[in-house]
């Protein structure tokens, strides 16, 4: 018991010395008070919190929703403008957990005692939030009417974890017209790369809720819309279903083209005919994604000429705030 | 950035730290305690006398049997009251397996010599799963199945998993049918399959299989590659394997694997199909971070691929599991 405790306040230790360590002076706490005055108009039972929204790297903030709870209690505020929202406490001691929506950092601040017939003026920063995800099974598929010599480079934006076959400095084969890739004497039905990365939300211009026993339908609407063959079909659904049926509900969205090279660049030399890339990005259903819901039916991939199909994605979360409402 | 490293320093701050935590954890599943000269006994006789400590194989209402296996011949022990058993033996070099039940871990001893005359006492600790709360639920990850057939073939195929399916893909009611196509293709109701594919969550605890491997990172193709090549999969069905388990083993930087091997994977599921295949070859892999309580469990066992026939199943699948992180160590 003595050792846990002692390792959990080394930990607790030695995490403040690292963030200031690493950020140095210009670190800004993400919830703080700058003022606080005695207001001899408000009654002794009475102070005042106003809090400003300060979006990190973006002014324009009029009807964004706030997810916010004081002491635990919800409250759902709609930004309007630079304007600060007010709250009237009683004096006490208030903890705030403060969430702008998906792609934003959850805010928990301090335990803050507030005085009798004090205004308190407190900034909420609004950083984007970053998420270290792995970016699954990018698995890259080709279509050729005659043999071809390829040369296929991927420049993920973090650290591969995984090739095959191994990647070296790209991938340097012969593409046959059954798409397989042959290189030093083996034929691979595909190239495959995982990587971890950072990620932060970002609606995308389609959004689905999807019900667990939908899910198989779903997927399978969708790899046809955009033009998958069989096998690829069955390799995506094996590969995501069993992944996506662990939720009872879902938000899905998917990033296509060139949309994906937040992830990583694809090169094929020769320049392909087509190439089609698809990210598949998932949570758990909260309401909070409502308004991401869009519906669309996605273009196809042509199937002349010498083609290319990419396909990879990830689940991300949302902090628990987001399972309140 | 910062996150990173708060939990690289969260880790190693916990894992120095915790080596205080671990010692009370730690125990050696197979102690010799003592060696002595047993006067009565002949020059061709020996004994090991084996003490099962665990506390729920001692006064139990019912006589305790366990699967042992005494260098590689497998049979039963009844233990009696007190959680004792023997083994009479000639003189020379034994190495032993216990496997108590699901619930505990298999232990398999090192070489131990026995002089003749002598008995040679032993404690045994199993470890229990449920203690640790680990390990324990595992879910069989990803069973696909290919078949090979010379010519178009009409199949009906039943898999009976040891618990419930979490995931089939495609669609089955009781049975898959279809027809199976030479070049490999599944169709059923008119979709081209290249595989069936199911999953399910079950329980397991660690029982040796009779081959296992120390597997760095970097090794890792190349050791599926020869593996898979050894039990017979094409370079495709190579493919699929290799890109869906060698993440997984990479993750782990040092991994413990093993394979169940045909009819060892009917403790996952049985598989019934019509017409009968002229071959069946089923693999599950079973991957753990090393774990020096692995050690006595490695044996380079090579695999002979089946011959090839006109109508034949591949299945693999596999799973990875944890054991308690001990450190084994004498007294």
């Amino acid at each position: 018991m003595r050792t846990s405790f002692l390792s959990l306040m080394a930990v607790f230790v030695s995490l403040f010395s690292l963030a200031k360590n690493d950020v140095g002076e210009k670190w800004v706490a993400p919830f703080y008070i700058y003022e606080s005055m005695v207001n001899p108009s408000l009654i002794p039972q009475q102070c005042q919190i106003e809090i400003h929204f300060n979006y990190y790297g973006d002014t324009a903030v009029t009807g964004r929703r706030v997810y916010m709870s004081i002491n635990g209690v919800l409250e759902d505020i709609i930004i309007n403008g630079s304007n600060p929202v007010t709250f009237d406490l009683t004096p006490g001691k208030y903890l705030f957990k403060i969430w702008g929506g998906p792609g934003y950092q959850e805010i928990i601040s301090d335990s803050i005692q507030f005085n009798p017939q004090t205004v308190n003026k407190a900034m909420a920063r609004m950083e984007t939030s970053i998420e270290p995800v792995m970016v699954f099974k990018p698995v890259i598929y080709f279509h050729t009417d005659q043999e071809l010599a390829v040369n296929v480079g991927v420049d993920p934006v973090g650290e591969f974890t995984f090739t095959y076959p191994e990647i070296g400095n790209g991938w340097n084969g012969t593409l046959k017209t059954d798409g397989s890739f042959v290189a030093n004497g083996k034929a691979y039905p595909y190239l495959f790369w995982e990587s971890n990365q950072q990620y932060s939300f970002k609606p995308s211009d389609n959004g689905f809720k999807i019900q667990r026993d939908e899910v198989i339908t779903f997927l399978e609407a969708k790899c046809v819309e955009l033009g998958f063959n069989e096998r690829e079909k069955a390799d995506f659904i094996t590969f995501w279903g069993p992944k996506l049926s662990e939720h009872e509900s879902l938000f899905v969205q998917f990033t296509i083209d060139e949309a994906n090279n937040q992830f990583a660049e694809l090169s094929v030399s020769p320049q392909p005919d087509a190439v089609k890339r698809v990210y598949i990005q998932f949570t758990e259903w909260s309401e909070v994604m409502e308004s991401y819901l869009q519906d669309k039916t996605f273009e196809s991939l042509v199937s002349e000429g010498f083609t290319v199909l990419e396909w990879g994605g990830f689940s991300f979360t949302l902090p628990e705030m987001a399972y309140n409402k | 950035m910062r996150t990173f490293f708060c939990i690289a320093l969260l880790m190693l701050s916990f894992s120095a730290f915790s080596v205080e935590e671990e010692k009370r954890l730690m125990v050696l599943p197979f102690r010799v305690m003592s060696d002595t000269l047993n006067p009565q006994f002949t020059n061709n006789e020996a004994q090991f006398n084996m003490q099962v400590m665990n506390e729920e194989f001692q006064m139990t209402p019912f006589a305790v049997r366990m699967q042992t296996s005494v260098n590689g011949v497998w049979k039963e022990v009844v233990l009696d009251d007190s959680g004792k058993f023997n083994y009479h033996v000639e003189p020379g070099t034994y190495e032993f397996q216990i496997y108590a039940n699901e619930n505990f871990m298999e232990i398999k001893s090192q070489k131990v010599d026995i002089r003749p005359g002598h008995v040679v006492s032993v404690q045994l600790r199993f470890i229990d799963n449920y203690r640790y709360g680990r390990g324990m639920q595992i879910e069989v990850d990803k069973p696909v199945i290919y078949f090979h057939t010379s010519e178009e073939r009409e199949f009906e195929l039943t898999v009976n998993p040891a618990a419930p399916f979490s995931f089939v893909y495609p669609e089955m009611n009781g049975a898959w049918k279809g027809i199976a196509q030479p070049n490999g293709d599944i169709s059923v109701n008119g979709v081209d399959y290249p595989y069936l594919f199911w999953e399910s969550k079950q329980e397991y605890s660690f029982k040796s299989e009779g081959n296992g491997y120390k597997v760095e990172k970097d090794e890792v193709i190349e050791f599926l590659s020869k593996k898979l090549t050894e039990l017979g999969l094409n370079q495709k069905e190579q493919a699929d394997f290799i890109t869906y388990w060698g993440p997984k083993m990479t993750e782990n930087g040092t991994s413990f694997v093993q394979f169940s091997i045909d009819e060892n994977c009917n403790q996952f599921a049985t598989m019934n199909c019509t017409p009968a295949p002229q071959s069946v070859r089923r693999i599950y892999i079973q991957l753990a971070t090393w774990n020096p309580y692995f050690e006595n469990f490695l044996n380079d066992q090579e695999f002979t691929a089946p011959e090839a026939t006109d109508w034949s199943i591949l299945e693999w699948g596999g799973f990875s599991f944890s054991i308690p992180d001990l450190c084994l160590y004498d007294e």
